[in-house]
């Protein structure tokens, strides 16, 4: 890429990274949605309220809103989970450190999507390509989102109180 | 005036497609199909909008979405100069 070509897509990023938080403001604003950086799914995410339906609609750049809902709605009867589409979405709504320590309840490889328990009725839901793994259903995942970054963190051993 | 701003997005969205199709630098295209992610999500938020019920008030979507239509027509246009 030349300079001049690095130049112009590099003030394209700028521009249009604040054209999006203009919009996701203004929706937030609304009481529509929710924006959650930390989680990502070919891009930024955005989680509106569909006033019609009642309910929360995850509706991601990539149209992947009615497959996300779908493998939420899907692992929850599967497993028999205390949680519902709400509870999970209003999980995404954190604002603390981005932490997400639970166990994997389900893993949906075509569709790139780990669903992840965190109890007390709330779950959250992760991009295998953000973890670069895939994990295994009934293992503990310990994930931190820093600066839009997905880390997965060492499991600490119970019997040191040491990572591995 | 919804259904206008949607067509632009889309259209910009349409415009960087062929922008990445002929570009061989794969970090050029990742950057990219970032930027053609986020006009994918103001079209959803319009379309959320157009499918919305009540009072709107829509002028801050809508120079959003002017900014990011704007932006795409400069690169584009300089990608076609280079």
């Amino acid at each position: 890429m030349t300079t001049t070509a690095t130049t112009a897509l590099h003030d394209l990023l700028e521009a249009t990274q604040d054209a999006f938080q203009g919009v996701t403001g203004w929706a937030k604003r609304q009481g529509l949605q929710g924006v959650f950086p930390g989680l990502k799914l070919g891009g930024d995410v955005v989680i509106i309220k569909d006033d019609a339906r009642v309910n929360y609609l995850l509706a991601f750049p990539d149209a992947a809103a009615e497959q996300v809902e779908a493998l939420i709605d899907s692992a929850i009867v599967k497993h028999q989970l205390l949680l519902t589409p709400k509870d999970v979405v209003l999980c995404f709504a954190r604002s603390k450190e981005g932490l997400c320590l639970g166990k994997v309840v389900d893993v949906d490889v075509d569709k790139g999507l780990v669903l992840q328990s965190l109890g007390k009725g709330r779950g959250s839901l992760h991009c295998i390509a953000d973890l670069g793994r895939v994990p295994k259903i009934g293992e503990m995942l310990d994930v931190v989102y820093r600066a839009g970054k997905a880390t997965e963190r060492a499991p600490v051993s119970l019997e040191t109180g040491r990572g591995r | 005036m919804l259904e206008s701003l949607l067509a632009e997005v889309v259209e910009s969205v349409e415009a960087l497609k062929s922008v990445i199709a002929a570009s061989t630098n794969p970090d050029e295209v990742q950057q990219l199909q970032l930027v053609q992610s986020r006009g994918l999500g103001i079209c959803d938020v319009i379309r959320a909008e157009m499918a919305r019920v009540g009072e709107r008030d829509v002028a801050e979507l809508a120079t959003a979405a002017g900014k990011y239509v704007q932006a795409v027509s400069q690169f584009t246009a300089a990608a076609e100069g280079l």
